[in-house]
């Protein structure tokens, strides 16, 4: 079992729902407004000097196919932003249990 | 950002929003009345009472003092000024702004009424109207025809005046030059003693022998009958079988002492379009009416009229001011499209697309249609303050919508589908929209609420400018992003050298950005190196445009070119209606020879003028013909005239916001007449030789000769006769006294009985004048007295006006200007007026124009000064900092040199049109510095260092600095190089802007960055520490939490 947390600049989550839609997965937990700095890219703290704001999901999978076909999608998606710094990103961390 | 992401989320939602405001603008527009200005008018109230016969110094003492006195306790009067003349009074009481007329002329009629007990028993009944006097007709008709004068002066007095009078917001119908009907009994004064008559005799054995009383009712069994004496005339000749008298029995007939003339009554008016005579209808319309409506109204009445009055007769308009009003609009409104054409064209070049500059230019329109629901609501008209408002904003409304469209295309750039970039663009750059629109609104809310007349002139102009940004504020956050997140297209941004022309020329231009915004930013970096010497440039600059305004002349409103002009002419005192005639009619031989004259109407005597005034309406060919500037045209016409005898000529544009009055007005107060004119004199010794000052005139015409008659009381009280006797019954024989009036076919026509004109026209006749006395004479008769016998009868002269204000004598020493601006032409004066030693109580002032200049220019620099605070408040509360708004706003003067020069170079005065242009330069200005300070802040925060920030900041913001510059300047265009009618009143405010835009553009771009980082050096932090230290001696108590 997997954990996948996906954080995207929030203008982008409407752009992430329609993937988890497009393959099948309607289970994901989410939150808005989420600030945050990544490794090397640009700070979204919802400021005027850092601006904008992001949005985090948290998914558990039992099935490590349909990760398998997230995380395509998200490169895919990737690849038509050209900022580094406005990618979505996708955390995977085991889970060990779902109760 | 809420209101950008609902208006993405539901596209029709905010369409319809916007939908809505479009809709609601073009029903607000559909209703907005049309006038030239806004309503400025002060709300006048005028009281004309007419005492036959009575002298300027009777009519002041027993008429026109009495009636100030009555008004004078009224709550809100401002002013009264009044102007005693032979046999009128008239007060003008002058309310201030905020009083509501038709209130304040219904108490001015109760307080002459409760007044009336006190005035002289002969006087016609006050008439008490809501208009100013002296402003000018708004609207002039000629009345002719084949039939005689005659007839046509009582068709139009009784039929066309009286139907004009009665449509709404006339103030007052004025028929000039008409041949008004009259029964004029001529008495022969030899054959009238000779019967032991007196003119009271005639008077009222011909009143009473022209009578219809109803004498009741007659009940003659069921039936009930109306009793009726008809003893009224139906022919002219049975005036002459009038039984006057019977003394002995004889009897006197009417003809036997006089003759009866059916004729006309004396002209005391003349009228003549283009040398030819006619029945002139000067309409003047109340205090506060709208122009246009006025006109309007009147034009429908007299379409009306032309279906209804005899065939033989015709109405010509030969002056409409509401013609020069449409077409000004027309011109206003011109210059907004062809001004939002070209700002349109100038975002294209930028954006290099033609969807971003679609989506941004429908910002434009949708916010000054929408501007008129506000304007509506607020009861303002289409006028040239609110419509110049719009035409100065044209530039300003698309900048919120720009910017955002900017920010979405980066994003998009980056990666972002349009509905993303939209979303992240808007809530990125609101706030800093948001502010640049505040400064803008902070600037024009001061301009709004100005006091005085000026405040009224500019409270429209402000408050349109601040509703238009406000409104494309508000587009800029719904239906900018909307649009972009529907119809934007990433491919479109891409630009290539290759392609048609077009695409070339647009690559070329942006590409040239690039090149100069690495070379705007190599000088950042220089300034930045020489602080001192940017500093020290732009302080010997500041002061060239000090030194610069020395050489621009101040005027109060530009003059405007209507293509009209007017020719008052002021003949001798004593001048007859034929002599005034003459010479109207010599000024009216010269200008028939000038090409560019289309048309003149003279008017003598109109309204309340004695038969020495007259006015030369002159009308030019349209200025788009290429014939000379008006002022030239005047300045030839003044030279042409300058040898015509026997007047004092006006010569002065036909209307503006000053009135008809002249621009020059010394004011000599004081009460006695003798010291008064004495003093005013001197005035006007120093006007007449100041230069620049024309056509000047003193208000006190002493010279007008009078014959006096000085009655012994004693005498006249031994023989039986008093005073009273003798002046009613001398008023009847010469002015003659109307007896009765005669009807027929339903008009009622006046019958005069005075002496045959031979026995009234010399100093002898009158003297031979007899009173009938109240004491017998040895035949049982009463006695004739002669008037010789009672009286001293001997010429003199006397004042023929006295006028006076707020209850003290004045004299008026007025001119017009030519060749020089008015505040040079009254600095002058003043100063020379200064040092007259004026004798206690008395005083000289500056009045109408230049004392309004002198008050608006005040009120323009209060406003000023309010902008700059509002400037700052909303730029410290942007930057969360005292000390950084310095850094914008010590570029403002900058603005200073650019207006000047531009003004210079065009010719334009200093006038309150232009100072305006200068208060909404310290707005736009501020927007330049806030883009660049904002993004040098980001920088900053994001880690920079203050050198390359303010570097990367200036290159990053050159581009839509330049841009919103550009589209400002050239949406102003139109307004600055206006060539339509009337448009000098308009332009320079245009000029100053663009003049004042492209210097402090340039120099804001190297001041702002240099500025801004001394303040970080010199920072309010460390400037409270360096004064606590130089107070306490101590430590700072405040510790600099960073490093350098």
């Amino acid at each position: 079992m997997k954990m996948a947390f996906v954080v995207c600049n929030e203008v982008y989550t409407a752009r992430v729902m329609e993937i988890l839609e497009k393959i099948g997965i309607d289970y994901y937990t989410r939150w808005e407004q989420v600030k945050g700095k990544g490794h090397g890219t640009e700070a979204h703290l919802g400021t005027r000097s850092f601006p904008g704001v992001n949005t985090m999901l948290m998914i558990a999978f039992t099935d490590q196919p349909a990760l398998e076909t997230l995380i395509e999608n998200i490169n895919e998606t990737n690849k038509g932003i050209a900022r580094p710094d406005d990618r979505i990103r996708l955390f995977q961390v085991p889970l060990e249990r779902i109760v | 950002m809420k209101l950008a992401d609902v208006s993405i989320e539901r596209p029709v939602f905010a369409t319809m929003m916007i939908f809505a405001l479009i809709v609601l603008g073009l029903f607000s527009y559909s209703k907005l009345n049309i006038d030239q200005f806004p309503d400025v008018d002060i709300p006048f109230v005028t009281v004309t009472t007419v005492l036959r016969g009575a002298g300027p110094e009777q009519i002041e003492s027993d008429v026109t003092k009495k009636i100030e006195d009555a008004v004078n306790p009224i709550a809100g009067v401002d002013h009264i000024q009044s102007t005693s003349q032979e046999g009128l009074s008239l007060v003008i009481v002058q309310f201030k702004l905020e009083i509501d007329g038709k209130l304040a002329a219904q108490e001015v009629r109760e307080k002459i009424a409760a007044a009336r007990a006190n005035l002289p028993a002969e006087i016609d009944d006050p008439v008490v109207t809501r208009f100013d006097p002296a402003s000018l007709p708004i609207l002039t008709l000629t009345v002719s025809g084949s039939r005689s004068g005659k007839s046509i002066t009582t068709y139009t007095k009784d039929v066309i005046k009286k139907r004009l009078e009665n449509v709404p917001g006339v103030g007052s119908v004025d028929l000039v030059g008409g041949d008004e009907r009259e029964i004029q009994i001529e008495v022969d004064a030899a054959r009238m003693q000779a019967y032991n008559l007196s003119i009271q005799d005639l008077v009222q054995g011909v009143a009473s022998a022209n009578m219809e009383v109803p004498a009741g009712n007659l009940i003659s069994g069921p039936r009930q009958l109306l009793l009726r004496t008809m003893g009224k005339y139906t022919s002219v000749d049975q005036f002459n079988g009038v039984i006057v008298a019977t003394p002995g029995g004889k009897v006197v007939h009417l003809a036997d002492v006089a003759a009866v003339n059916d004729g006309v009554k004396e002209r005391t008016s003349l009228a003549r379009m283009n040398g030819q005579r006619a029945v002139g209808l000067n309409v003047q319309k109340q205090s506060g009416s709208n122009t246009v409506q006025v006109a309007g109204a009147i034009k429908a009445q007299v379409e009306r009229l032309r279906k209804e009055i005899p065939g033989d007769m015709q109405i010509a308009i030969a002056r409409d001011n509401s013609i020069f009003i449409r077409e000004t609009v027309d011109d206003v409104i011109f210059d907004i499209l062809y001004g939002g054409i070209l700002a349109v064209i100038v975002v294209y070049l930028f954006l290099a697309n033609l969807r971003p500059t679609i989506i941004s230019a429908i910002a434009l329109p949708t916010s000054i249609i929408a501007s008129f629901i506000i304007m509506y609501a607020l009861n303002f008209t289409l006028n040239v303050m609110s419509l110049m408002a719009l035409s100065l904003a044209v530039g300003l409304l698309i900048d919120d919508a720009i910017v955002v469209i900017e920010n979405i295309y980066r994003h998009m750039h980056e990666g972002a589908t349009q509905v993303e970039a939209a979303k992240a663009a808007t809530s990125e750059i609101g706030l800093a929209v948001m502010a640049t629109t505040f400064t803008v609104v902070a600037v024009f809310v001061p301009v709004a609420f100005m006091t005085g007349i000026i405040g009224r002139f500019f409270y429209q102009f402000g408050i349109t400018v601040a509703v238009a940004v406000l409104v494309s504020l508000f587009v800029a956050f719904t239906l900018t992003p909307m649009l972009a997140s529907r119809w934007l297209r990433k491919e479109d941004e891409d630009l290539s050298p290759g392609g048609n022309i077009l695409r070339t020329g647009l690559y070329y231009f942006n590409h040239s950005f690039e090149l100069l915004s690495r070379r705007y930013q190599k000088a950042i970096a220089w300034s930045l190196a020489h602080r001192l010497a940017v500093i020290g440039g732009a302080v010997l600059i500041f002061f060239l445009s000090l030194f610069l305004t020395r050489f621009l002349g101040s005027a109060f409103f530009p003059n405007s070119d209507q293509s009209e002009f007017t020719i008052g002419v002021n003949a001798a005192p004593g001048s007859s209606l034929e002599q005034t005639g003459a010479i109207c009619a010599r000024i009216e031989e010269v200008l028939k020879r000038r090409p560019e004259v289309t048309a003149t109407l003279t008017t003598i005597g109109a309204g309340n003028d004695p038969v020495t005034r007259g006015n030369v309406l002159v009308k030019l060919v349209k200025k788009n013909t290429g014939r000379k500037g008006i002022e030239s045209i005047m300045g030839e016409v003044r030279r042409d005239l300058a040898d015509v005898p026997g007047a004092n000529l006006s010569i002065q544009v036909a209307q503006g916001p000053g009135g008809g009055a002249k621009p020059v007005i010394m004011s000599v107060r004081g009460e006695d007449l003798g010291t008064l004119q004495n003093l005013a004199g001197r005035v006007e010794a120093i006007v007449r030789t100041t230069p620049g000052a024309v056509d000047v005139e003193n208000s006190l015409e002493t010279s007008k000769p009078e014959v006096r008659i000085r009655i012994d009381r004693e005498k006249a009280s031994d023989l039986g006769v008093n005073v009273g006797l003798i002046a009613t019954g001398i008023r009847a024989m010469v002015d003659g006294a109307v007896a009765t009036q005669y009807s027929e076919g339903g008009d009622q026509i006046d019958v005069r009985v005075r002496l045959a004109s031979g026995d009234r026209t010399s100093l002898e006749s009158i003297r031979n004048l007899t009173i009938k006395g109240s004491k017998d004479s040895p035949g049982q008769q009463k006695l004739l007295v002669p008037v010789y016998y009672v009286a001293d009868i001997g010429p003199g002269s006397g004042p023929s006006r006295i006028n006076r204000f707020d209850r003290q004598r004045e004299i008026r020493i007025d001119a017009n200007t030519s060749g020089r601006l008015l505040g040079d032409v009254l600095g002058d004066i003043t100063k020379r007026t200064r040092v007259l030693d004026a004798p206690p109580g008395y005083s000289v002032g500056v009045t109408g124009s230049g004392e309004q200049q002198a008050e608006s220019f005040v009120n323009i620099l209060i406003a000023l000064a309010l902008a700059v605070v509002f400037v700052y408040i909303v730029l410290a509360a942007q930057f969360e900092s005292f000390a950084l708004p310095f850094s914008i706003m010590l570029a403002l003067p900058m603005s200073l040199i650019g207006a000047v020069f531009a003004l210079l170079v065009f010719g334009s005065a200093l006038s309150v049109i232009s100072m305006i242009g200068i208060i909404m330069l310290m707005g736009l200005v501020t927007k330049n510095g806030i883009l660049l300070v904002d993004y040098a802040n980001v920088l900053r925060e994001r880690g920079m260092e203050r050198t390359p920030a303010l570097v990367n900041a200036g290159a990053t913001r050159l581009r839509p600095i330049l841009m919103t510059t550009f589209a400002m300047i050239f949406g102003m265009m139109p307004v600055a190089f206006a060539m339509g009618e009337g448009s000098e009143f308009r332009s320079p405010m245009g000029q100053a802007v663009i003049g004042g835009l492209i210097t402090s553009t340039l120099l804001t771009l190297f001041l702002v960055p240099v500025v801004y980082s001394i303040i970080d050096d010199f920072s309010f932090r460390a400037a409270f520490n360096w004064i606590t230290r130089r107070l306490h001696h101590t430590e700072p108590i405040i510790q600099r939490e960073t490093g350098p």
